[in-house]
């Protein structure tokens, strides 16, 4: 059984926003992560797939994935 | 009557994910000195938790890099964010960060040679004077 997050840096270090395990997880609930997922991607957040230290940038979903969201970043 | 735990903070659990991100070696560098490089095409990159990234080239540092996160977050997760877009789009933080080049310090081994020219300048003037 695989359990996968998806996480998003904050104040409080990181939180959970999501945790699934993939064999069991309804398309429903699946689907909700997913739009979740994206109404980051629109505010500007990076999404990061940290399975295993892949560490790559991704743009699409993947519930397959640990996924890390970053927020926006600017010039300090 | 139980032990109640620790209340986890903000900065352990940002140290955490931070050691969960970096390969190996810089997590090994990290834990041992609070800082790590990150090589990368165009520089190599000392991500430091308290100061800004200092970034250098063929072994001088050239620059040094600002970035922030949009968002108000303990320091580590800058730092795992700093590391996470230079191994994905090194072109990206120089886009995004602020570089301030680094400015030329002053080199004593120059300084040194220059007075000791000027020492025996000085003694080779005075010999031939007296």
């Amino acid at each position: 059984m695989t359990v996968r997050k998806l996480r998003m840096m904050c104040a409080a270090g990181d939180e959970t926003l999501a945790e699934w395990e993939t064999e069991t997880i309804s398309p429903q609930r699946l689907n909700e992560i997913e739009v979740e997922f994206q109404s980051k991607m629109r505010q500007g957040y990076f999404a990061v797939n940290i399975t295993d230290g892949r560490n790559t940038f991704i743009s699409k979903f993947d519930s397959k994935a640990d996924i890390l969201l970053i927020p926006a970043v600017r010039g300090g | 009557m139980g032990v109640q735990p620790e209340p986890v903070t903000p900065e352990a659990k940002s140290k955490q994910l931070l050691c969960e991100i970096l390969p190996l070696r810089a997590l090994q560098e990290f834990l041992e000195k609070d800082y790590f490089h990150h090589v990368g095409k165009l520089g190599t990159y000392r991500i430091c938790r308290n100061s800004q990234t200092e970034i250098y080239r063929k072994g001088r540092r050239a620059a040094s890099g600002c970035l922030q996160l949009s968002v108000f977050a303990p320091s580590y997760d800058r730092m795992a964010a700093e590391y996470l877009i230079l191994s994905n789009n090194e072109q990206l933080y120089w886009t995004k960060a602020n570089i301030f080049p680094a400015r030329r310090a002053i080199d004593f081994r120059i300084v040194a040679a220059a007075t000791l020219d000027l020492v025996l300048l000085l003694n080779l003037a005075l010999t031939r004077w007296w």
